[in-house]
């Protein structure tokens, strides 16, 4: 299977997208989200141990620092920031996985 | 960064129904969330709350009807509570707070694709215990509505049967036990 990659096109588009890879991590507090206190400890507790594969067990969850509407905005959440069901997103993630599956080259180099 | 969480919306729902279970459920341990199994769980607790479950071929449906043991011992203390204060079963405010709480918490469920009829026993016959129905339609998808609503409307009767409860109880006075007296010193000293 082989990608054509447009590196231009690839930067340009990296550089107008949301900030998406920061607000995984330690960004979520920051007010200018908006995110609620439940929505943030939702993400922690759920959305980040389930993407690296860890299992939730309701007994470790604190039901009361989060509400149904929290719930509800989580799903929106995931499709926003980490997953949109689009055909680019799965190109995208086939050419990741391509290129994390592809053995190390040593490029040639040049000295002058 | 590409990792994909395969059925999330199942997964907040089990999250969703798990909440539930701990607002509800007296001494719910919790368990491993999977979201795979969130719709065994919310039929198997509705089938653990409902009395009888009848499937119509001709409609496609799903008949749930539920009596809730507190709900047939409200009737039971309204019964009661009626002929103590020589009100009329149906005027009872007891009777009616109930009817408007059912009525509000179906409505502001949120439940879409089904139907339902509660009504009052006229007579309370050991036949006719059946006082509350649920017909779900084959599209039907609000579990988590459905099982928040019936946890609802089971501790309501549950409330209202501690109030009836206390109500019926005649109030008891504590009796103190009178002390015998005391003979005086010069009395004692005497005999």
């Amino acid at each position: 299977m082989a990608f054509v990659l447009d590196l231009k096109l690839l930067r340009d588009n990296l550089d107008q997208s949301s900030p998406r890879i920061e607000m995984v991590g330690d960004g979520l507090d920051d007010p200018e989200l908006g995110f609620s206190e439940g929505l943030i400890y939702l993400i922690r507790n759920v959305i980040i141990p389930l993407t690296r594969k860890e299992k939730i067990n309701s007994a470790n969850l604190d039901f009361s620092k989060f509400t149904d509407e929290d719930l509800a905005d989580l799903y929106d959440y995931y499709n926003t920031n980490y997953y949109d069901g689009s055909s680019s997103w799965y190109k995208l993630k086939a050419f990741y996985q391509q290129c994390c599956k592809a053995p190390s080259q040593a490029a040639p180099i040049r000295f002058l | 960064m590409f990792e994909e969480i395969y059925g999330l919306e199942d997964i907040i729902q089990t999250i969703a129904l798990e909440k539930l279970f701990f607002d509800y459920k007296e001494d719910y341990a919790g368990g491993i969330i999977d979201g795979d199994n969130f719709y065994i769980i919310a039929s198997e607790t509705v089938y653990d709350l409902c009395d009888h479950v009848e499937y119509l071929d001709y409609t496609d449906s799903t008949l749930y009807f539920f009596s809730f043991p507190e709900m047939r011992k409200f009737y039971k203390l309204c019964k009661e509570h009626c002929s103590k204060h020589h009100i009329k079963f149906q005027k009872s405010p007891y009777i009616k707070g109930a009817m408007d709480f059912v009525t509000d918490s179906i409505r502001c469920s949120g439940m879409r694709n089904f139907a339902w009829n509660y009504w009052i026993p006229p007579k309370l016959k050991k036949k006719r215990q059946h006082q509350f129905l649920i017909e779900t339609g084959c599209y039907f998808q609000e579990w988590i509505e459905m099982i928040a609503a019936l946890f609802e409307i089971r501790q309501y009767f549950r409330e209202k049967c501690e109030e009836l409860q206390k109500e019926l109880t005649p109030a008891l006075t504590i009796v103190k036990p009178k002390k015998a007296p005391v003979p005086d010193t010069e009395e004692r000293k005497a005999a």
